[in-house]
Formats: C-alpha cells, sequence, structure tokens
C-alpha cells in the first residue's frame, strides 16, 4: 500500500513541476503572475514531502515488499541507521535530493512579489530542475518498486508498477556495512546535497536573468544568501566526509583525492570563486559575465558530482553501485552545460557589463587573482580526474593519477591563495599604492617572519612547513591587525567599550567579517595539512600481551582481547593503555576495534583515535589474538586545527548568512571605504 | 628615544627572523633518503588494485601493507627506485603508478593548467578600463534604458566613495581627479543615450548603432555545428580506441572453434592425449556433423571406457534410436538422464524415442514436461515439445 | 518599471552586438563538455575494474607458496611441464563459494591429463580457510597453498576475488578468468591450451576485496 502512495506522490510531485515550469514561464514573461506559481511550489514541496515521509515510513515498518527497503534494511538493523536507510543507497538519495529541492523551491516561491518576472523565470528553472528528478524517480531510479521476484531470501527482480504482485522476502538484506559502522555516513551525504541543492537556487536566477536580459545585479543580490548557505553546507558536508575518513576509514587520512573527492571538492571551489567575485559585481558593477559562468558552472559542477558517484563509471571507493540512472544524468548534465552555455553566448551581451578596472594594483586586482587561482585549482582537479579517462577513450591506455600529483600541482597555488587571502582584504578599491598596503601588513609580515623562524626553531626542516606556517601566521596577523585598527576608530568617533565596538563592527559588516573568520580558519587548516602530511609518524609493531611498545615519544601496552555482540553486528576489540614515554604515566584507554556484519563477508575496523594538543595518537589493528596484536600506530601533529579550522570556515559563512539580512542598506561611507566587503 | 627604539626593532627582528630561517633551511648537503623515507614514497606513487584508487600508502587494508612490506624488502635488497616502479608496472600495468610520466601524453597534465594560467592572466590584464569605453546598446529600448540607468548609478556610487578614500588616505588628490574624470567621461555617453531614449517613442526607434544581429546569429549556428562536429569526431574516435582494444581482449569465453578444425587434426590432439574426454567427445561429435557415424560411436565407446559420460550416453542413445535398436536407446538416455537429471538434449530424445519407437504417447508426456519446464530451451524445440505434448494428451 | 511591459518588448528583442571573447570561451567549455559527455557515455555497461592483465604471455616467477594444510611448499615455477590452474580463493568471497565445486571436479577429470590445480588462499585466517574446505569439500588433486604476505597475489596482478590463471606447459601464462569460473570454462580453457589456441582474459562476474 505504501507502494501506491508512495509511487503516487512522486507522480503528483512530477505533474506539480511541470506545471511549475508552464506558471512560472508565463509570469516571468509577463503573461501571468505569481499566485499560480506559489500554488504549484506548495503542492510540489508537499508531495516531495510525501515522498521522503513514506518512503521512511516503508522503511520503519519493515515493508520488504518495496525492493529498496528488501535490498539495503534489516529488522535488525538500529533505529537511527532505519532511519539513514531512507537517504543511504542510491534511490533514497534521490529521494532526499528532490525533497530538498522541493524545500528550496517553496521557499523561493513563497518569497516572490506578484509581479516578479525575475523571480517567477527563476522558479520556472527550479521546476525544470525538478522535472527531470521527479521523472527519474518515476522511472530509472524509482524508490517504491517493487519486488516481484526473490532468489535465496534477496530481492532480484523489482517492477516501477505499484499495482505489480509483489512477493516480499522475510528478511532484508541491510545496509552497507560502512554506513552501520559510523552514524556520520548519515549525516555528511544529506549535508552535501543540501550544498548542491542549494547552489541550483543561484543558477536559477542566473538563467532566469539571461532569458529575460536582465542586466544588473538583481539577481545576485538575491541569491546571495541562497549561495552562502549553500556553500556553508557543501563547506560542511566536505569536512564531515573528511572527518569521516579519517575517524572510521582506518588509514589515518582524510582526503584521498579519489574521483568522488573531486567532485565534491569541484563545486567547492568554483562557488568560492563566485562568493568573492560576486563581491565585486556588488560593489563595482564589473564581471557580471564572469559571475554568470560561475554561477553555471558551479551548478554544472554540482550535477557531474552526482553522476560519478551514481554512473558506476569510476572505481572509487566512495561510489555507488551502476545503475541506469547513470545515463540519465549524464543526459541531464550535457543539456544543462550546453543549454546554459549557448543562452549565456546568446544572451550574455544583453547583459554583460562593461571593463571597468581602474588598475590591476587593487582590490578588484587581487580578488580577479583569487578567481584566476580558484579557478586554476578547479582546472586542475578536474584534469586529474578525468585524464585516466580520456586518455583510455583516446588512446587506449590505462593509467592512475594520484596524490603525488594533485600534491605537486596543487600546492603552490594554494600557497598563491594564502598569500592573496592575506594581501587582499586591506587592499583599497580603485588604486592601491604600495605605502598604503606597505603600512597595513608590515605588522603581518614581522609576525609572519618570526612565526617561520619559530618554526624553524622547533626544528622543523620541512620548507613546505615553514612557508605554510609563515603565510598563515600573515593571514592571521593581517586580519586581527585590522580589526583592532577599526576597533580602534570606531573608539575614536563613537567613544564605545571594546565589546560594544567589536559587536557593532562584526554586525554591521557581517559580510566582510564572517569572510574574514572563514580565511582565519581556512589558515589554520592550512596548518594543519602541512604539519599532519609532513611532519607525521608511521610504525607497524606488534605487541605480545601485557608488553609494551614505545613510538614516538608513547608508550602502548597490550591488555587484552574483547568480543562485544551487539545486535546488528559484532564488535571485537583491543584494549591498549597508553603511556608516555616512561611507561609509567598514564594517558589513557584506547580501543581498536574490527566488526563483522551478519550479511557482509568483510569486517569492518574501526580506528581509535586520542585527540591531543600537541598530536593525535591514531591506532589500527593490523593483526591479533588474545596474546599478540599487530597495530599501526600513526601521530598525527596538530590534528586538531583542521577541524577547528574547518568549523571556523562553516561558522564565518553562517555569520554572514544570518547577519546578512538584518545589515544595514549602506554604512556609513569612510568605514565601508577601508573595510570593503568580502 | 622610544620611537628609534621602535623603529630599530622593526628592521632587527624580521632581519633576525629571516637569518633564521635561511640558516634553518639552507640546503643541506643532499644527505640520500632513508630506506623508510624512499619506502613511504613509493608507497605512495604506487596504486593499491585491491583498495578503490587509493595508494598503497593511504589504503587501509591488509594487503596494502602486505603490499608495502614487499616494496620495503626489495629496498632492502638495493632496488633502485624505478626498478621497484617496474616491478609493479610489469604486474598491473601503467595504472599501477599514481603519478603519470611527463612523457608521452603526461605533458596534457602540466601543460594544461599553465595555459589555462596564461590565457586567464591576459584576459584579466584585457579587463582594464579603456578610454572611450562604447556605450552597450541592445536589447529592448526599456531593458536598456535600465540597463543605463544601473550604470549611471553605479557611477554616482564610486564617485561618492572617493571622497571616502582621500578621507581614509588611500588615495592621493592626483589619482582621484584621474578616477573622477575617467567615472565622468564613462557616464557622458551614457546620459546622451539615454537622453535619446527618453525622446518621444518614433526616435527611440532609431536603428542601434551596431546591429551585427546576422553576425551573432550565423556565430551561433557555426558553434553549434563545431559542437556537433566534435561530438561526432569524438565519437568515432573513441570506437576506433575501443574497436582496437578488444583485438587484444577476449572479452566472451574462448569456445574451442571446432568449425575450423578439421576431424584429423582432432584425432592427433586425441591420439596425443587419450585420457581427455572433452577432446574424445568433440571428435565424437564432429564425426556426427560429418555424417561419420561408425567412427562417431567408437569415440563414443572410448569415452564410456573411461567414464560414464551423460553426454555420451545421450548421443549413443540418439544413434541406437535411429539404428533401431529402441532397447538400448532406451537404455542410454535413461542413464544419461539419471546422471544428469537437466539435460534437455536428451530429455527429447526420449520422448521422441517413446513417442515414435515405442508409440507410447503417454509415458512420453512425463518427459516433454521436465522439457518444456526448462527455462533455456531453444525455440524450435519447445514448438515441437509442445506440438507433441498436445498431441499425446489428445490421444493418451 | 511595468513587467508586462518589459515581456511585450522583449519580443522585439534582437540580438545585437559582436561575437565577444566571453562567446568563444563558452563555445569551448561546451565542446569540452561534449567529449567528456561522449567519453562517458561510452564507458556505461563497462567495467571500470576490468584491466587487461599485462602478464599474459609472460613466464611465471619462481615464488615459493607454503602449503595451506600440511608442511612443505610449492613453486610455481617447478611445476613446468604441467599445465596449471591458479585459482586465489578465500573463505569471505562469496563467489569463491559459487565455484567451489566446479574446480573440485574440473580437477579430478583433468589429474590423469597432467593438469595440476594450485588453490591459493589469499587475505585469509587459517582456520577459517580449512573451515572453508571442510565444508564444501577439498579438492585431492588440488596444492592448496597460503598467500603469505600476499606475494602470489601480486605476481599475478590480482585485483579481487576470485581469479584464477592459466599457466601452459612451458611454464606462461596465458589465460585469466576474473570472477566465478564454471566447470565448462575451465574444461574449454584447457582444452583450448592443449589446442595450442589463444585463451586471453576475460570476466564473469565481480571479484571482491577485503577492506
Amino acid at each position: 500500500m505504501i507502494a501506491v502512495a508512495g509511487y503516487a506522490s512522486v507522480l503528483i510531485a512530477l505533474g506539480a513541476s511541470i506545471k511549475l515550469v508552464w506558471d512560472g514561464w508565463r509570469a516571468g514573461r509577463g503573461a501571468g503572475n505569481a499566485t499560480a506559481v506559489r500554488r504549484d511550489a506548495t503542492v510540489l514541496f508537499a508531495a516531495a514531502t510525501a515522498s521522503f515521509v513514506l518512503l521512511e515510513l516503508a522503511i520503519l515498518t519493515h515493508d520488504f515488499s518495496i525492493e529498496y527497503v528488501a535490498s539495503n534494511t534489516a529488522t535488525t538493523t538500529p533505529f537511527v541507521f532505519l532511519l539513514a536507510s531512507g537517504w543511504a543507497a542510491l534511490e533514497g538519495s534521490i529521494v532526499l535530493w528532490g525533497f530538498v529541492l522541493a524545500g528550496f523551491t517553496y521557499l523561493v516561491a513563497r518569497n516572490l512579489g506578484d509581479t516578479d518576472g525575475l523571480g517567477t523565470m527563476a522558479a520556472a528553472i527550479l521546476g525544470l530542475v525538478a522535472v527531470f528528478w521527479f521523472g527519474m524517480m518515476a522511472t530509472v531510479s524509482d524508490p517504491f518498486g517493487v519486488c516481484t521476484e526473490t532468489l535465496g531470501g534477496q530481492c532480484v527482480a523489482s517492477s516501477v508498477n505499484p499495482f505489480a504482485a509483489a512477493v516480499a522476502p522475510a528478511e532484508g538484506v541491510g545496509p552497507n556495512p560502512l554506513l552501520q559502522n559510523h552514524i556520520l555516513m548519515a549525516v555528511h551525504p544529506p549535508m552535501l546535497y543540501l550544498g548542491y541543492v542549494g547552489m541550483t537556487v543561484p543558477f536559477a536566477f542566473a538563467i532566469a536573468a539571461l532569458i529575460r536580459g536582465d542586466q544588473g545585479s538583481a539577481w545576485l543580490e538575491r541569491t546571495h544568501r541562497w549561495t552562502l548557505i549553500a556553500w556553508v553546507f557543501l563547506t560542511f558536508g566536505i569536512l564531515l566526509g573528511a572527518w569521516w575518513s579519517y575517524e572510521v576509514l582506518g588509514w589515518g587520512g582524510y582526503w584521498a583525492w579519489d574521483p568522488v573527492e573531486n567532485a565534491a571538492f569541484l563545486p567547492w571551489l568554483v562557488g568560492t570563486a563566485f562568493i568573492h567575485s560576486a563581491v565585486v559585481q556588488r560593489r563595482r558593477g564589473m564581471l557580471q559575465a564572469w559571475n554568470l559562468i560561475l554561477v553555471i558552472a558551479t551548478f554544472s559542477l554540482t550535477i557531474f558530482g552526482t553522476f560519478l558517484t551514481r554512473s558506476g563509471t569510476i572505481f572509487s571507493v566512495h561510489s555507488f553501485t551502476q545503475s541506469p540512472i547513470g545515463p540519465a544524468l549524464l543526459g541531464f548534465l550535457g543539456v544543462i552545460v550546453v543549454g546554459s552555455l549557448a543562452l549565456f553566448a546568446w544572451r550574455a551581451h544583453l547583459v554583460a557589463s562593461s571593463p571597468r578596472l581602474d588598475s590591476l594594483a587593487s582590490r578588484e586586482g587581487v580578488f580577479l587573482a583569487n578567481n584566476l587561482l580558484l579557478a586554476l585549482f578547479a582546472f586542475t582537479v578536474l584534469l586529474g580526474t578525468l585524464y585516466p579517462l580520456l586518455l583510455e577513450a583516446f588512446a587506449g591506455r590505462e593509467v592512475s593519477v594520484g596524490r603525488p600529483f594533485y600534491d605537486r600541482a596543487t600546492v603552490p597555488i594554494a600557497f598563491a591563495l594564502l598569500l592573496a587571502m592575506g594581501v587582499g582584504p586591506v587592499t583599497p578599491y580603485r588604486v592601491a599604492r604600495g605605502s598604503v598596503v606597505w603600512e597595513r601588513t608590515r605588522t603581518a609580515l614581522i609576525v609572519a617572519l618570526c612565526a617561520g623562524a619559530a618554526t624553524v626553531l622547533l626544528r622543523v626542516w620541512s620548507v613546505a612547513v615553514v612557508i605554510v606556517v609563515s603565510l598563515a601566521a600573515f593571514v592571521i596577523a593581517t586580519i586581527l591587525r585590522h580589526l583592532g585598527q577599526r576597533i580602534a576608530a570606531r573608539r575614536r568617533s563613537a567613544g564605545e567599550s571594546y565589546g560594544a565596538a567589536f559587536v557593532g563592527l562584526v554586525t554591521r559588516e557581517p559580510g566582510f567579517w564572517g569572510g574574514q573568520l572563514s580565511h582565519l580558519g581556512l589558515a589554520l587548516a592550512a596548518v594543519a595539512i602541512a604539519t599532519t602530511s609532513v611532519l607525521s609518524t608511521s610504525e607497524e609493531v606488534r605487541i605480545d600481551v601485557g608488553q609494551a611498545a614505545v613510538v614516538d615519544g608513547y608508550c602502548f601496552v597490550y591488555e587484552g582481547l574483547f568480543t562485544n555482540p551487539e545486535p546488528h553486528r559484532t564488535v571485537t576489540g583491543v584494549d591498549i593503555r597508553l603511556y608516555r614515554e616512561d611507561c609509567s604515566s598514564e594517558i589513557g584507554l584506547m580501543q581498536p576495534s574490527v566488526n563483522r556484519y551478519p550479511n557482509a563477508t568483510q569486517p569492518v575496523g574501526t580506528p581509535a583515535v586520542r585527540t591531543g594538543l600537541i598530536d593525535d595518537v591514531y591506532l589500527t589493528i593490523t593483526s591479533g589474538d588474545a596474546n599478540r596484536v599487530g597495530l599501526e600506530i600513526l601521530i598525527f601533529p596538530f590534528m586538531w586545527l583542521l577541524w577547528v579550522g574547518g568549523l571556523l570556515m562553516v561558522a564565518g559563512g553562517f555569520w554572514a548568512f544570518v547577519m546578512r539580512r538584518r545589515a544595514p542598506a549602506a554604512a556609513d561611507p569612510v568605514e565601508a571605504v577601508t573595510a570593503g566587503d568580502a | 628615544m622610544p620611537d628609534a627604539v621602535r623603529r630599530f626593532l622593526r628592521v632587527l627582528v624580521p632581519a633576525v627572523a629571516v637569518a633564521i630561517i635561511i640558516a634553518g633551511l639552507w640546503p643541506q648537503p643532499s644527505v640520500a633518503p632513508s630506506a623508510a623515507e624512499r619506502v613511504d614514497t613509493l608507497a605512495s606513487n604506487i596504486r593499491c588494485p585491491f583498495c578503490g584508487g587509493e595508494s598503497i600508502a593511504d589504503a587501509p587494508s591488509q594487503i596494502a601493507r602486505d603490499l608495502e612490506a614487499i616494496i620495503a624488502e626489495q629496498v632492502a635488497e638495493g632496488r633502485t627506485d624505478d626498478e621497484v616502479y617496474a616491478f609493479f608496472e610489469a604486474r598491473y600495468g601503467e595504472s599501477a603508478l599514481m603519478d603519470p610520466p611527463l612523457l608521452g601524453w603526461g605533458w596534457v597534465l602540466w601543460v594544461g593548467p599553465l595555459v589555462l594560467l596564461a590565457v586567464g592572466g591576459y584576459a584579466i590584464a584585457r579587463r582594464r578600463r579603456r578610454t572611450g569605453t562604447p556605450v552597450v546598446v541592445g536589447g529592448s529600448p526599456l531593458l536598456e534604458r535600465r540597463r543605463i540607468e544601473d550604470q549611471l548609478a553605479q557611477i554616482a556610487v564610486d564617485l561618492g566613495e572617493l571622497d571616502g578614500q582621500v578621507a581614509a588616505g588611500e588615495i592621493d588628490d592626483a589619482t582621484r581627479f584621474d578616477l573622477a574624470a575617467a567615472y565622468e567621461a564613462e557616464a557622458a555617453p551614457l546620459r546622451d543615450r539615454l537622453a535619446v531614449l527618453e525622446r518621444p517613442p518614433a526616435t527611440t526607434a532609431d536603428p542601434s548603432p551596431t546591429p551585427t544581429g546576422p553576425d551573432r546569429r550565423r556565430a551561433l549556428i557555426g558553434a553549434g555545428a563545431m559542437l556537433a562536429g566534435v561530438a561526432v569526431v569524438s565519437f568515432a574516435v573513441v570506437r576506433m580506441a575501443d574497436d582496437g582494444r578488444d583485438a587484444i581482449e577476449v572479452p566472451t569465453p574462448p569456445p574451442i572453434d571446432f568449425e575450423n578444425v578439421t576431424v584429423d587434426e582432432l584425432e592427433n590432439v586425441v591420439a596425443r592425449n587419450p585420457e581427455i574426454v572433452g577432446m574424445r567427445l568433440a571428435l565424437a561429435q564432429l564425426y556426427m556433423q560429418e555424417g561419420d557415424v561408425s567412427q562417431a560411436v567408437v569415440h563414443f565407446g572410448e569415452v564410456l571406457e573411461r567414464e560414464r559420460n551423460p553426454e555420451a550416453l545421450a548421443w549413443l542413445g540418439y544413434i541406437s534410436f535411429q539404428v533401431g535398436e529402441l532397447d538400448s536407446a532406451r537404455n542410454y538416455l535413461t542413464e544419461a538422464l539419471t546422471r544428469q537429471p537437466n539435460y534437455p538434449q536428451a530429455e527429447w530424445w526420449l520422448a521422441n524415442l517413446l513417442y515414435y519407437g515405442y508409440q507410447e504417447p503417454a509415458e512420453a508426456v512425463p518427459h516433454l514436461e521436465t522439457l518444456l519446464a526448462a527455462p533455456d530451451l531453444p525455440a524450435d524445440i519447445r514448438a515441437e515439445a509442445e506440438a507433441m505434448l498436445e498431441a499425446a494428451g489428445g490421444t493418451g | 518599471m511595468n513587467e508586462s511591459d518589459v515581456a511585450a518588448e522583449q519580443a522585439a528583442d534582437e540580438p545585437s552586438g559582436s561575437t565577444s571573447p566571453l562567446f568563444w570561451v563558452a563555445v569551448a567549455a561546451a565542446a569540452a563538455v561534449v567529449v567528456v559527455g561522449v567519453v562517458f557515455s561510452q564507458r556505461f555497461g563497462s567495467d571500470p575494474q576490468l584491466q587487461a592483465s599485462p602478464l599474459i604471455g609472460q613466464p611465471v616467477s619462481s615464488v615459493a607458496a607454503p602449503l595451506l594444510e600440511i608442511e612443505g611448499a610449492v613453486d610455481l615455477a617447478d611445476l613446468e611441464g604441467e599445465i596449471v590452474v591458479v585459482n586465489f580463493w578465500a573463505s569471505w568471497c562469496f563467489n569463491c563459494r559459487v565455484e567451489h565445486a566446479a574446480l573440485v571436479a574440473a580437477a579430478a577429470d583433468y589429474e590423469e591429463l597432467g593438469v595440476t590445480f594450485v588453490g591459493v588462499n589469499h587475505q585469509d585466517q587459517r582456520d577459517n580457510a580449512i573451515a572453508f574446505l571442510d565444508e564444501l569439500g577439498r579438492s585431492p588433486q588440488t596444492l592448496y597453498v597460503d598467500d603469505a604476505g600476499s606475494r602470489l597475489a601480486l605476481e599475478f596482478g590480482i585485483l579481487g576475488l576470485p581469479e584464477t590463471f592459466f599457466i601452459d606447459r612451458d611454464g606462461t601464462i596465458v589465460g585469466k578468468v576474473t570472477g566465478p569460473v564454471s566447470y565448462e570454462l575451465v574444461a574449454d580453457t584447457i582444452d583450448a591450451i592443449v589446442l595450442g589456441e589463444d585463451v586471453g582474459v576475460f570476466k564473469t562476474g565481480e571479484v571482491e576485496n577485503r577492506e
């Protein structure tokens, strides 16, 4: 019964999105008003919500006559993982995606003015994306397909027709063990989806502006907060993915330049470039055409990422299994890219702004450099990801592109970006005199050199680490100095206390100071990336029970083996007592483990991580029994900086998003000019 | 005095810091990397073939640790890095190396970004304000007017901000003067154009100064054709590359192609390998194809001497049926089916034997039913069997 | 500004203006996307995991592998003169279960022809491996060896389990099967080797990897 209701809700959502395209288009051409658009979006949202809720209901009631439920859940699955199964596998992820898209469309439609041509046209574009998405759910990616044939207790055939004679296996297969191993796996993908889908809104407004030939920054102003929140979710999603890799996968890494990881990183890079160049357009009326290109690219890359993860055409640890939605997504990607670019080529001259760059040595110039570097970064990553495919297709050779290439190619770009990040925010608009920039960065330069020297004195001989620490110190010192100067200025002019001046500053210019907080976070994260990749140690040891091993200033004692049967898995782990080097002052107990799941052939390991201020101790089991255990011991210096830095980036973006609405339309001229906007 | 001290420190502190950094990082007389370092580098440059595209160093699995140990062993044996890479390449092909060499197509990876950097840098340099920038014209008069009003508003904001920047000491008066002049120069033609647009509609219908519509349309058509061409060409190239590889790889199991093997060749093989049943069966079937039943019988018999092979039994049953020895045919076929219950060919022959040979349609019915239950029965046999079942049902 | 005015005017909106560099940037980007799209579309249905093995036609290397259940060791290079079927398996591998009976039967049938079967137990616990053989039956003609340190796996460049290799009487690797084998496949391949025909690489199913 749920299958019928669920499939009906998908069809209703599909119908509503088709109607939305029609009504939105008419209203966008001035032939209708927003009332119909609002109604369509409401129906779409209600139907999408119903499909999501019904899928969850089917999972929670163990309706194994639905193929998705039978293949991805089991009665023994704990409640939280049951809930997460609603979006953890292929078809479910599409349902969640459609649900989020419908929700965003509803929010956009709710805020439409009655004769809002741009907004209604954008709603039509959102509807067009929804048509594709729900069309896919109604055909190749049907979450409510009923199981029509079982073999050995597993569902082997299904039908889109919800009235087909259904057979229900007695028990489901259960979720992928990797999902069940850590709850993060249930949170990380939805964050990415929120980021991906959020980028649809600026895309829709940009296309609407192109279709209507609307020059000016209206589309940009109206989607500014959408872009910010999408970026926040995307950043958070990537951060969670890195953390999941680190905490769960057991090799101590958080980034492997895997094609699927790259696919999430690419829209982030281009989206970040867009956020920066949008500032220039809002501020100086430049770069309109370039911003349109960036928005189209960002959205296309989100679809590309979705495609890469789900097409089964690339071999990756993260990919879903092969499915017919690959060709559908590829076709959609082609339509999106070629269609948007054709529209751009046809109409861009109507909306393009005239060149107004007064000098390359200016804030605008640094923004352009930032955009060039981010675009270069994205292009390099994209090239590395696609190169093996292209070479195989055109030269018939099978090659791999991995970490060595990415490290070598992107590290110099990252250095240049850090430098631009330090100089940019204090460079004046229009024309920057050397003396002004020098005056504003001199102190920070001294701090940077001292930080570099201190790193050397701490016996770090790696050139890369010294450069990163110096650049990060430069960025942070510039920000703090600028903050200090601005607070002092406010105190002078308004006689405020330090606290009041600080609060006043960051609430009046949330875009700029939110951006600086993100910069600060990125600088910290950069330090962590350098220290953990260059200064980490790794050693494999075997310890007899009751014995100790000393590695890099820590002492590890093997105390014994334990086994915990849990309802959905069996956990086998070891007790390792961690001491300081002397093996007598205790730090704590660490319990790396290996988990076995009933329907999975392979066990999943879980490392034990102890986070400290100086370094992380990271243990995984390589072999072992009650008498002897083999451990891989990894020590990562300043790992926590990466997570803190990442969270600061998210917080900065979030601050700009939340406070933007309350910010006054224009700050007083002198302040606005010196602070600018970021 | 404090001022002088501060100025002195401002020079001294960075100088000392730079000295420390240079002294600390001064290139050491290059020490050969330790064995452990070499193993680390090698492991992160070689793909772990089992681990979804991750390098041996990055992959979490036990086999990655094993491979790391093998690398360590080879390094300890004194192999060079290139020898270790070659060792892996020989076993897993080029894709074992995660760092594609600059040779061959590898240069694309390095030149691509550099080209983008150069093009992007050039494009940015060209974005400089040019004097006498023409007014962007086009679109409907209404849209154009709004566009010009937007630009004028922007210029007004720019002019206003100049004062603030001078007050904050960011730009000097000379620069301000130049910039203000440039902004005014930008605004003047816009104002003129706006005045034209605001005249009565009759005059606004003036043709735009740069009506290059056909040009753009031609460019669009050209671009569309180019894209189609690109699609066709790349499709063809990919297909060609695919074909090239198919010739090397055999994607399907290799059936022994008896069509091209002569009886004599196969006789030789069987003579050399007298015990190999498959060969002999193939030879016997080849004789059957050629109509040499007596030779076929010999070889089927040889097979049966070695093992009670169901295929040989069935064929002997068929031959017996053809020559009229109904009882032995029945024995052979029944035994074949006992040894291999799911054997549609034998089932079909037995049904035929019972129906036509013994004239007992009712006895043929269960065999026909078993036969028709087989999912992968060839269509012609299925049709014949169905017809026979119907006839048998009618008479029995 | 009245919206309906704008819309009405748009009907008369003639494209104009010269083609800017951005126009050509857009066209180039679209062309690049089209090429990539074509490349991807050709990959549907193909298996990203399947690779041509560079080992076909190469002589088998000399690696001594300890026997799984008894003392002693086997070196494949010492088996020259016999046709050798090397099968990689493990107790955790599902398809190894599927193909086990076929391998046992083939090993029995082809023993007299001078075909040796070697079952390489890869990435497994010895107890689990022996339990697997206890459960599904062991072939008396097959040499079960332990892939200590994954040495054999590396020598054969395997990508997952199960994989089966065929070595001719000269000690040259001539064939490789990725995925489970059937009796007919093994028999046909051995027959082809006897006949001196090409064998090559083919795939019957998915291979599995242990995390």
